[in-house]
This record gives C-alpha cells, structure tokens and sequence, in this order.
C-alpha cells in the first residue's frame, strides 16, 4: 500500500510546482460532462442520455486511492467505449437540436462554426481558439455532401473524443513556470469537489481571472462542498446515488467496504455488508454535515451514535421485533466509539469466522500513522496453533515468540487488540473461547507521549488517536494524496503544513483543510514546456 | 486441418447478415458450430486464481500423475522429462480424455520472480515480471496479439470474473493483463458487456459511416497537447495515438466480417458465466474477430478471489484460499469444470485452438490438503500447466506428462540443466502462434527465458 510521508517539513523555497500534466475523467466525472454539456445545448431535455454506456469504469484497487492521476491511460477497450458513447451522444444531439444542428440552414458553414464554438466551450471547458473552431467546422463542411445531419453529428463527436475533454489538461502557457490557466483551475477545483464540470459562476471566475488568490479559490471549494460538506445530500444513500468525492474519500480512507469482501462462514441469518456499507455511508454523511464547522475527530474516532436498520441490527447484537426499530433508526451505542468501531469496519478487517488483528494493526500503522509495513514476506507459511491457544492473542503471542515473525508483528498485532471486544461480524462480546476478552492495546515504538503506553479498549484508542499531532498530519498527508491525485513530495511541505494547520485551527473542519489543499501552490503551479 | 467458411457457416445455420435470434440462442448456435473448424491459428490463455493442486494429497485431485509422485522434486530432471504417455489420467482432466492425445500437462516450470510483490498474482503471472498495482511488462496474451492480433477487428478477448467482479457486479477489472509496463488492460467481467463488445455493433456486414475525418482531427489534437507536456507526462497521449491507428484496422477488418450478432445467454453464476464466455470466444474465434483471448478466473491480488462456484463444489463458503482443507477436492472440481469448457471450445474449433491453463502466482499447494508444503506467491518453483491442442503439429503435446525443474538451489538453479521457467512456455505458445518472440519478461527479464520448450516444439 502506498503510505504517504506525514512528515515532510515545511521548507524555505521549497517548489511544489510539478510538470503539466493529464488527468483523466472518471466515468461519473465524463458522464455529469456530456449530460450537463448536453443540457446546455438543449435544455428541453431535462435527462439526457439515459443508458449511455460511459467508458473509464475501471480502477485500479490496488492503487491506495482511485483518484491517483498517473494511474489512468487509455486502454483498446475504453477507446471502443468512448467512440461508441461520443457516436451516440453526437448523434442524438444532431436531432434534439433541430434546426440548431444547422441541417438546412442557409450558410452550413457559418453555422456550424457558431455551434462548434458553442459546444466547445461546454465540451473543453474553455473558450476555443479560431483555429480550433475552423478544424472542427472544416469537418462538417467536408461530410456536408454526405449528408448535413451526419456531417454536423461527426463534428461534435471528433470534438468529444478530443483528449482534452476527456482527461483534463492542467497547464500554463507554454515556457513558463507558475499558475496553470484559470479555466484548467476552475476545472481541477471542480472536478475535484463536485465530480462536475464548472458551473456558471466557476467559468465566468476564471474568463475574468477570478481564480488567482488563495482566498478566492478556497471560498469556491467550500461553495462546492456546501453546507453538507461535501456530503451532498444526507438522505440520499441507495446503492446507485454516485458518492460524492468527499464520501469516496473516507470510504477509500476507512476501507469499510471491505465488508464485502470477507464472506462470513455458516449461515449467520443477519449479516448483509450491503446494508452495512449504506448504514456507514448514512452515518459519514451526518457526521461529515454535523461537523462541516468543525469538529470531525472527536466524531469520527469516537461517536456513539450509529445508525441501525433492520437488516443490520444484528450486526450490532440487537434482536428487535417487528415495529421496534426505525429504517434508519439513530441509535445510541455506549459500547461503540467511532467508525472504526462500526460492524462494518470490523467485518471488512476480519477474516471468515475471526478477528484479525494483524489487518486492523496494519491499517492503524499505515493509515492513522503513516508508517509503512512490509508486505508478508515471499515464502512465509503463515500457521497459528489455534488448537494449542483457542484465543486469538494468545495464539497470536506465540506465534511473536519467534523473532522473525515479531519484528513486524509487534508492530501490528498489539495495537489491533484494541477491537477484541468485537467479533468477526462487529458484534460486541465479552468473552472468547470460555475467557474474558483482553481488549488491551499498545502502539509498540510509538514516540509521542499520547500514543505510548498500554490501554485499554476502542474508546481509548480513538481518544488518543483524536489527539495525537502525528494522526493529524497523516490524515491530512492522506488527504493530499486523494485530492491532489499524487503523493507529496519534498516541494509539499508548507502545503501539508498549511492544511494541518487550516484543519486544527477550524477545530477539524473538513472543507477548511480541503480549501486549504485546493488553494494550495501544490495544485495550481506547473512548469511547462 | 479443413477451411471453415464464415459466410457458408453461417448461411448454413439460417443465419444471414443481421439475422435477429432469440433470447438464449446462443447456446445452441455454439453448440451447432461443433464441428465447425477455421483456418486461423486461435489461442486461449487462462489463468485461475488460488492455484492447481499438484500433488495428489488425501483425496487424489492433484495434477502430477501418481506414477511420477515419488520423484517430486528430482535432482536432474531425470523424472519422465523425456514425456511419459503411460500415467493414470488426473481426474481433474476428466473431460479432455477424449482429446488426451492432444494434450501435455507440464509441470516444474519456475516462476521465481525477484522483486515481486507477495499479493501480485494477477499481473506477475501474466507478464513474468514483478509488479502488483502496476504491471511490469506486457502478459503474455497481450504480447502475442501485438503481434498477431493487429490486423483483427480485436486483437485479444479478455474476459474473466473473481469474487469482486461477481458481488460488486463490475462490468470491467483491470488486474490481470497489460499492454506493456504501467498499461493494465481491462477484461470484461460482464456477459451482456462481451456479447456488446463481440457481436454488438459492426458484424452485419453493413459499413459503419467511417470515422477517418474524427481520427484525422484526433491526430490534431494530440499533437497540440503534445506540445504542452513533458515528455514523461505524455504516456496517455501515446496511448491515445497507438489506440487512433489501431481503431482504424480494426474498424476496417470489422467491416469484412459477416457474421451473426447471437442473442446474449443468461447468465448470473459463476458456472454460468465461464459458460457462456467460452462460447462467446468460441463464436467469436469462428467469426475470425480474433485470434486471442485470456480468461482470468479467480485472479487479483489476493489469495480469496476464486468465486464460489458453488453449483459445483456444493458449497457456498468456498473461498479459494488453499489453507482451508478440502482446497484441492473443491478446486480440482472447479478445475474439472472448466476442462469441460474448454473440450467444448476444442470440439468446436478443432486443430485451430491451443488452450494454455495454468494458474496465477497464486500459492501452489503440493502435498496434502491444508498442505504441508506451500509455494508461496512469487516462489513458484513448480507451476503446473495444461497444453491442450496442437496446433496441427506445431506443438508435440501427445498426451504427455512433461517434467521440468532441478531441486531449487539459493540460486534458483538458473541455467542448470532442465531449468525452465513459466517464460519459456509462453514463449513456445508464442512460436507456435507464428509469434516468435525472443524473449518475454518485462523490460528487465525477471524471470529468466531460455527459449522455447524443446520438449514440447513440434
């Protein structure tokens, strides 16, 4: 796993300009493109597009978010995606535009440059150049003896399989090293917080060079992070409502979709990670709105309210009857604290029938710590003598009694403890193989007073982890890595520095340290050829 | 081997240009096929999650023959390298026996990768070069139909499906294929998504408007923004560039092919779905829309990403990690499962098929279940695979058992005798797809080639 460095120091002259670069749409990114392009040409059509088949759905899930720029290219069978989509698209254009598609019209050619400057605007993002105008319509001029609908829709499309529509473009002019061009910022700010093209106000910022100081493109991110902070709207949880960037960095920061991906042995009758993937959805998108002004940590490493549904109570030990539980029902939860203490982060970080400290260990290190671990060694043949110790620990104990296997698992094992209070399908318990539950834990190594020691239980854990200046810096690192699309590098040490503090000073306010990203040197300087 | 007309073929099943089928036909279109065979060279790569058992262990689903158990780890290979043909015939080869003349199980090729990742099976299988979030080096299906492939209306069909793809309903992954270092390239996971991409568009023998004033413009535009970026930031550009030349040949060679578009089978489970893929390839092998496909069943970077196969294992918690005892039964039956496919598809296409099964770097349990000896990951000193067909006498398979590998030394034992390595297999599948490649590995040749297999060159 990528682990960003948490510890990069801000630095006199230190540049974060990085080389121009592409990076491309996602599939919702390029879908909201066409479908808001296309409703700006024809505004009548108040859905368009439905059951267009959109390319770029894939990531790569081995990459530690899916926004990482240099992870996406062009591959044979997105290409055929994307000529299909662009076909289609360019085609149903041509006929919900009408007379506007310029068929028939008395000067096709004149006509057809005022739609190519139309559409490019919303299709680039920008305003085209004549130039650029002229080598768009000269292609409808070429195909008008084949047929005018046909020639007009086959310029539109060469318009929309442009790169530059689908990957965006972030880069000055040419020779220069600075701020990229206002209309790439509007888009990069854009994208980045809405998964949108820029909106009215965003483009006419940028025609007028609104975008230069810091202030004024942070009070854009937080504009379109809204009120929810980013959540967007907190009812809307259902499977195919897209998640917001904002949601899509905590589902990739916390990893609690993993609950789908750990089958559960025998026929448990309750546990459905669907349910508990929306449950954990609806739960972030409150505590993100709740704490837009502040106060993030302390909820999310230590909430006791949960929301609950039918299908999920058992999940969280409950047997309601029928008619005693709400769909969702907020519920107070004393023996939870946290999201990491939600059954569906214990589920995802479990195996089939136990616990798995080593993985919750791990995330805690490289996720909370920014401490890199290796990767189970090449020809390691992993063996717990369960039968010898049924419980867990103990099992896990011996088997750090051999010094090869202890200098990573001490790093790891102790701190995972701290969720044995929990089962594999995030049920509290007490006991484990006929004994008490340990629920003890340390952060072996650990150098900051707040996290050395040994404690007890989850609720401790997520205090100190609230507290701690490192886990700060490593949230806000891992941040950096989402929203920038890179990881920092040595140039980055006064933005991360500047964001870590933009986060404490608002008393942990999401949208402040994503303002303090976006309006960052480290997004909007490029060094170009 | 005898020519297949495409157009005859067709006009002989009630099948004109843009003949409408019913739902669920295309079962039974495949299966008229049978018997059917074409003259272009076709080859299928897969490549299954979780391992193949090699030994025969407790319940005797290994691949390694018990004639030759003894000899497991030979000191030079001395163990029936020479291709023994007399050996009881692995159950989970049950359905080739009819075609056990055309097929060779080979076993001890070396698939030691240094600087591998432990977890990335997907890519470090496929390509023989480390890399885990990003491949190292082109797989082997993607090097073939670089070379052969490019005059197709698709130069490979990449299809699979793992635990992932089937809960998450994924349309497409990219974990297991790449077109060359850093360019994973996506399989279709989605039935409906294949049959679109295979028979959708362009196979009615109508001439689709062509596209060369949009690609003419398209070169346009990737020269300007060429300009404006570095060269190392231009790699998507060149993507672009190779993908606007390749779109052309294929467009043309797509507007050649006259061939029936087959109503899109059911299918929901895992069984279903191998099923319905391997006709898909099939048909589309006999439509000539390509001469390559590379299935990738259980792959990813993980050791439980086998999907349940349920309807074949009886059981419902199966999760393909081979630690679980009764691994090598459960998975020798999936194995089973696919043979079946894979009989069908050599049915169909005859001496025009070669079919290369083997696993992904996935641990290769030997021994009993729950196994007591394990090669872990990357380690693999002894992959197992299945050559099936011949090619019409480029390959010798005949039926044989072909031992590769000398007791691993520290050194791996490169360049001992009868050292072979996973490389070298592909690369004789290479040759004898009249893709001679040299050497194959990523740009840093990893795992060592020495060639094609002697043994098994025709």
């Amino acid at each position: 796993m990528r682990v960003p460095d948490a510890n990069i120091g801000c630095v006199d002259g230190a540049d974060p300009t990085i080389s121009a670069r592409l990076w491309r749409l996602t599939r919702v990114q390029l879908e909201n493109s066409l479908r808001s392009a296309y409703h700006a040409l024809v505004p009548r059509v108040d859905e368009p597009l439905k059951g267009l088949v959109v390319p770029f759905g894939t990531s790569n899930s081995a990459d530690r978010f899916s926004t990482r720029s240099r992870s996406y290219g062009l591959d044979e069978p997105s290409f055929r995606d994307l000529m299909n989509a662009t076909g289609a698209t360019s085609r149903s254009l041509v006929s919900d535009l009408g007379s506007e598609a310029c068929v028939g019209a008395g000067d096709f050619s004149s006509c057809v440059a005022g739609l190519v400057a139309k559409a490019g605007q919303l299709f680039f993002r920008r305003p085209l150049a004549a130039a650029e105008v002229d080598q768009y319509a000269q292609i409808a001029v070429s195909l008008r003896p084949g047929g005018e609908g046909e020639a007009v829709a086959q310029t539109l499309q060469a318009m929309l399989v442009s790169p530059e529509v689908n990957f965006r473009l972030e880069a000055g002019p040419a020779g220069t090293s600075g701020p990229m061009d206002q209309f790439a910022l509007a888009s990069a700010i854009s994208y980045g917080v809405s998964d949108s093209p820029p909106d009215r106000e965003l483009t006419e910022l940028a025609a007028s060079g609104g975008l230069q100081s810091e202030a004024a493109i942070a009070q854009q991110v937080k504009r379109l992070l809204g009120s929810s902070g980013g959540a967007g709207n907190v009812d809307l949880v259902i499977e195919l409502w897209p998640l917001s960037p904002t949601e899509r960095f905590f589902r990739e920061y916390l990893h609690y979709d993993y609950t789908e991906r750990v089958d559960k042995a025998g026929d448990l009758g309750f546990h459905n990670p669907g349910f508990l993937k929306q449950d954990t959805r609806r739960l972030l998108k409150h505590m993100l709105a709740e704490t837009a002004g502040g106060g993030l940590f302390p909820a999310l490493f230590g909430t006791k309210t949960f929301w609950v549904t039918w299908e999920t109570a058992g999940n969280f030990g409950l047997s309601p009857k029928s008619g005693e539980l709400g769909n969702p029902e907020k519920m107070e939860m004393p023996d939870r604290a946290g999201l990491l203490t939600h059954p569906s982060w214990l589920s995802g970080f479990s195996q089939m029938d136990h616990n798995d400290p080593i993985r919750r260990g791990r995330y805690i290190r490289e996720s909370m710590l920014c401490q890199a671990l290796p990767e189970l060694p090449i020809g390691t043949i992993p063996k717990l003598d369960i039968e010898k110790y049924p419980v867990l620990r103990e099992a896990l104990g011996a088997h750090r009694a051999d010094p090869k296997c202890a200098a990573c698992h001490q790093l790891m094992d102790p701190v995972g403890f701290a969720f044995e209070g929990y089962d594999h399908v995030g049920r509290s318990r007490a006991m484990e193989a006929g004994k008490p539950v340990d629920a003890s834990w340390e952060i072996v190594g650990a150098t900051e007073p707040g996290l050395m020691g040994v404690h007890q239980g989850p609720a401790e854990l997520g205090e100190r982890l609230a507290a701690s200046p490192l886990v700060a810096r490593c949230f806000v690192a891992h941040s950096f890595m989402y929203w920038m699309g890179r990881e920092p590098q040595a140039g980055d040490g006064c933005t991360l520095e500047h964001a870590t503090k933009a986060f404490q000073d608002s008393n942990g306010s999401y949208p402040e340290l994503v303002a303090s990203l976006l309006s960052s040197p480290s997004l909007s300087l490029r060094r170009n050829p | 081997m005898s020519r297949f007309h495409r157009r005859a073929f067709l006009a002989s099943l009630g099948l004109t240009a843009g003949g409408a089928l019913l739902p669920g036909i295309a079962t039974k279109l495949v299966s008229r096929a049978y018997g059917q065979q074409i003259s272009q060279k076709c080859v299928v790569f897969w490549f299954i999650g979780g391992s193949i058992q090699i030994q025969q262990g407790q319940t005797g689903w290994g691949l390694c023959p018990p004639e030759f158990a003894a000899g497991e780890v030979g000191t030079g290979g001395e163990n029936a390298l020479g291709g023994s043909t007399a050996f009881t015939w692995p159950k989970k080869l049950e359905p080739l026996a009819g075609l056990r003349n055309k097929v060779a199980i080979v076993d001890g090729l070396n698939n030691i990768t240094p600087g591998a990742s432990a977890h990335g099976s997907g890519f470090q299988a496929t390509t023989c070069a480390p890399g885990n979030n990003s491949p190292g080096g082109p797989s082997i299906d993607q090097a073939i139909a670089q070379q052969i492939g490019t005059q197709s209306a698709l130069s490979s069909i990449l299809v699979g499906h793992n635990k992932d793809t089937l809960q998450l309903k994924l349309e497409r992954t990219a974990d297991s294929f790449a077109a060359a270092k850093g360019s994973p390239v996506p399989h279709t996971t989605s039935v409906p998504l294949l049959m679109r991409e295979l028979f959708g568009t362009g196979l009615s023998g109508g001439k689709p408007p062509s596209p060369k004033p949009i690609m003419d413009s398209l070169r346009l535009d990737i020269k300007r923004l060429e300009s404006r970026l570095a060269p190392e930031e231009r790699g998507a550009l060149n993507d672009y560039l190779r993908l606007v030349e390749q779109f052309e040949t294929q467009q043309a060679a797509r507007e050649k092919i006259v061939c029936a578009t087959p109503a899109e089978p059911a299918a929901s489970g895992p069984e279903e779905m191998a099923t319905a893929m391997t006709q898909a390839i099939t048909l589309a092998f006999q439509c000539g829309i390509s001469p390559v496909a590379a299935i990738a069943i259980g792959t990813g970077t993980g050791h439980e990403d086998m999907p349940e196969y349920s309807a074949t294992t009886g059981d419902p918690d199966f999760d393909g990690h081979s630690f679980v005892y009764d691994y090598s039964r459960q998975a020798g039956l999936i194995q089973r499962f696919h043979m079946g496919l894979i009989a069908e598809m050599h049915k169909a296409l005859g001496d025009s098929l070669l079919t290369v099964y083997t696993c992904d770097s996935g641990m290769a349990p030997r021994d009993n279940e729950a196994g007591s000896v394990f090669t872990h990951h990357a380690m693999n000193s002894r992959v197992p695979a299945i050559v099936v067909g011949d090619l019409g006498g480029a390959l010798k398979t005949g039926g044989r058992y072909l031992r590769y590998g000398v007791k691993v030394a520290a050194d791996h034992n490169n360049g001992a005798p009868n050292f072979h390595s996973i490389a070298d297999l592909f690369l004789s599948v290479a040759h004898a797809m009249d893709a001679p490649l040299t050497t194959f590995g990523g740009p840093q040749q990893v795992v060592p080639t020495a060639g094609p297999l002697a043994e098994l060159m025709g």
